[in-house]
This record gives C-alpha cells, structure tokens and sequence, in this order.
C-alpha cells in the first residue's frame, strides 16, 4: 500500500511514476517505499521486485549508500542534500553520468511537519532540462520485441491524443473566462510545481503562484496577459516570460502562444495557452534547420 | 481524463484538436502516427487521416519544399532517435505565406519502450504568427 502524502490520489500516483526524471522514495532506514518508471529504466529493475527491499539491493555503489546514511539527520530534519557522489550508468552508451539529490518527505504516518522519508532524485547533466525519458504508456509497450527490429517497433506506438498530450515536453492548458484553470498536462504541472492535474484544476494563476513562492508581480503579469487575451479576442503570439522555480532551482524560460475560445454569440469564454521551454530569453535559439 | 472534461462545453478532444500548437508523433520509421488541426494547416493537409502514415519527404514534396530541407528535418529526427537525447530551440521557417515567412520554435523528444528503446519520438511547435486568416475558435 502507498502510505506517502504526496502519492495518495491516483493520479498524482500517476503522475509520480511516470516522471521522466528517475525518483526513488526511501525511508530513513534506506527501504525503497516507491520507485518510478524512469528508476526502473535506470536501475533495469521492476517496481514490484524491489519494493521493501534495501536500496542497496539495486545500487551497488557503496559510496552512495554510505553518504545518504552518513546525511539521513540531516535530510530528514527539513534540509536538501545534494551528493558529491556521482552515479554512473556504466551500460548505457555514451556512459551517463547522474548527480543525486535528496530531499525530504513525509509518510502518511508522520505528525504533520515531520519528514521520516526521503527522495532520491537522479539528476543527468544532458536529461534535466526537458524531462527527456518519456515513456510510452503501457498499451504502447506490451510486447517487448524479440528481435528489435525496426519494423516491428513501429507497431507499437499507437498513442492515442489523450496520451500524446500528457506526455508532450511542452506546458499546455486551458482556462474559463474567470481564469479559473479547466485543464492541463503533466509539464504544465511541472512548471508551476503542481504535484498532479487536480492541484492544477479550479485554480487561478495566483493560487497556482503560492505553489513556488513567485512573486505578485510575475503572477499578475501572466494574468494580465490572459485577460488582454480574452478581452479583445485576439490570439498572442511570441511571448516570452520567465518562470520562477521553488527550492532555488534555475527559472525556466518559455516560448507562448495564448488563444481565446468563442461561444456562437461571439463571446470569449475561454483561453487555450501553450509554453515551450527554451534556452534563452530574447529568441536567441540555438539551432537551425 | 475526467479531469480534463469538466467543462461541459470544452470536451478534451475539442481542446486537442484545435490547440494553436503543431503537435505530431512518429514511429521509429519516421513514420507520422498522430498529429493535431494546426499541424495539418502547417504541413497543407485537411485532416490528421492524411498526415498518419506518412513521412517527412511525402509531407513536405507536396508543400514543394526542397529535399534538401526534408533530409535536414529527417537527420534531425533520426539523431534524436539514435541517441535518445532530445532537442529544443530548433527555429526554422515552416511555410511561406503572403505575410512573409512562418516560423516555429520547436521541441522534439524521443520516446521510449520500457526497455530504454526508443520506439518513436513526439515533437511540438509554436508559430510566430496565426497562418493565414484564421476563423475565430467556436465552441461546439
């Protein structure tokens, strides 16, 4: 059973597993709690194989280990620990190179305000910045091939849109004329730090600021571009704006577009909008076609 | 996706397949197996029916763009595949309107089967400018 606060609602379960980023939830006796799919990948393990099993079970890195160990007080009394350590995927070619970073938790069980669990968030140097280990959902996936060949591979990827939606590396919602939020996907979430669609839905931009302590300013800003939006009825292009990040992370820069929807008395009622992360504010991209 | 159709009047696929976005998948054969309404306005087909099952070559011969350029957006993609590293920031002119030329800003990223094997990649685009003269968006 998931005991763990922030996994409890189906979706956001969901939504954890699937992050293209490798997790692995560990108690503070270093027992896997919960593992993702991007871990599994990384560590060629199953979830239900590894599960109340020991970390070391999976990471034969005894220096890890010990560094976690030696730094759990420290974790578990409210504080990131990021390792000098770095983990090495030997069979993966080019070899990857991760950095580990531990943040706490809290288990079900924990009195509010205690953390007794901790994340162990594989960082890759090339991967982080896009997310980039998007998994086909499993009915895309259910035969694995015996003799990988091409031909047969393409088969398999049969997404339908729901699930093209979700997985695309690029933030994507919707809103009602009370820029109230209706819908979204997993990146939109992702940016603003949502942890799943529901803590994104039914909100509006400064409910969804308090997530990641932005500033009013940066909330009325996208704000005011929304209503600009719907109040003339004309769709924006090329907007660029910087999305702060909690916990002192990098902001992320996007690339926007926004659109109203109009019902047939030729009244806004709605707002589509779309971000793509982009290296550099100021349309300075890098690579041409 | 209940939770995306909680507004009676936006149903998800409504949303999906009018969002101002480019937005197409392929298989590992470069083969278009999805796309949404605003990448078929850009790649000058009517309906998603007539984009699935092409490639790059098909799509792009019938907007009379040079090979050249499809081999360049095939070499790209299939380096995307080959190593399993995404790419952002690609800027190129998709189309040339009376306006002067379209641009996007896109991302492609590959994606993978649950043995690591990348069996396909997504891509999504964001124009500069509305194609064309636009209808406005009604709801159904």
């Amino acid at each position: 059973m998931n005991t763990i606060n922030p996994f409890l609602s189906p979706l956001s379960g969901m939504q954890f597993y699937l992050d293209p980023q490798p997790k692995i939830i560990l108690s503070n006796i270093l027992v896997i709690k919960e593992i993702n799919q991007s871990a599994e990948i990384l560590f060629g393990v199953r979830k239900k194989e590894v599960l109340d099993t020991n970390f070391l079970e999976i990471c034969n890195d005894r220096g890890i280990i010990l560094a976690i160990q030696k730094n759990i007080e420290f974790i578990i009394s409210g504080n990131i620990y990021e390792l000098k350590e770095k983990l090495f995927i030997k069979n993966k070619e080019p070899e990857l190179e991760y950095k580990i970073v531990c943040c706490p938790i809290s288990s079900a069980s924990a009195p509010n305000g205690i953390y007794d669990m901790i994340t162990v968030i594989f960082v890759s140097a090339v991967h982080i910045e896009l997310n980039e280990q998007v998994v086909a959902p499993d009915k895309a996936n259910t035969a694995l091939l015996d003799d990988n060949s091409v031909t047969e591979n393409y088969s398999l990827l049969n997404l339908s849109n729901a699930e093209a939606f979700q997985i695309l590396p690029a933030s994507l919602w919707w809103m009602n004329r009370d820029h109230i939020y209706k819908g979204c996907n997993l990146e939109a979430c992702y940016v603003v730090g949502a942890k799943s669609i529901q803590e994104f839905i039914g909100r509006d931009i400064f409910d969804l600021a308090k997530i990641n302590d932005w500033p009013l300013f940066k909330a009325q800003e996208i704000y005011d571009i929304d209503e600009r939006v719907m109040a003339t009825g004309i769709p924006e292009f090329n907007i660029e704006s910087i999305m702060p990040q909690g916990n002192d992370a990098p902001p992320i820069h996007q690339y926007g577009i926004r659109k109203p929807i109009f019902n047939r008395h030729g009244k806004v009622i709605a707002l589509m909008g779309g971000g793509l992360k982009i290296d550099s504010y100021g349309g300075r991209f890098n690579l041409k076609i | 996706m209940s939770d995306q159709n909680q507004d009676p009047d936006l149903s998800f696929e409504f949303i999906f397949k009018h969002f101002p976005v480019s937005i197409w998948w392929m298989d590992r054969n470069h083969i278009y197996r999805g796309c949404n309404l605003e990448n078929c306005r850009i790649a000058g087909v009517n309906s998603p029916d007539e984009f699935i099952g092409k490639n790059v070559f098909d799509i792009e011969k019938n907007l009379n763009l040079p090979q050249s350029r499809s081999q360049a957006v095939y070499d790209l993609d299939e380096y995307i595949m080959q190593t399993g590293v995404p790419q952002k920031n690609i800027h190129n002119a998709v189309l040339q309107t009376n306006e002067g030329a379209l641009h996007q800003v896109s991302l492609r990223q590959p994606i993978f089967n649950k043995d690591g094997q990348v069996i396909g990649l997504i891509g999504i685009g964001i124009s500069n400018a509305e194609l064309g003269d636009q209808p406005k968006l009604v709801a159904p």
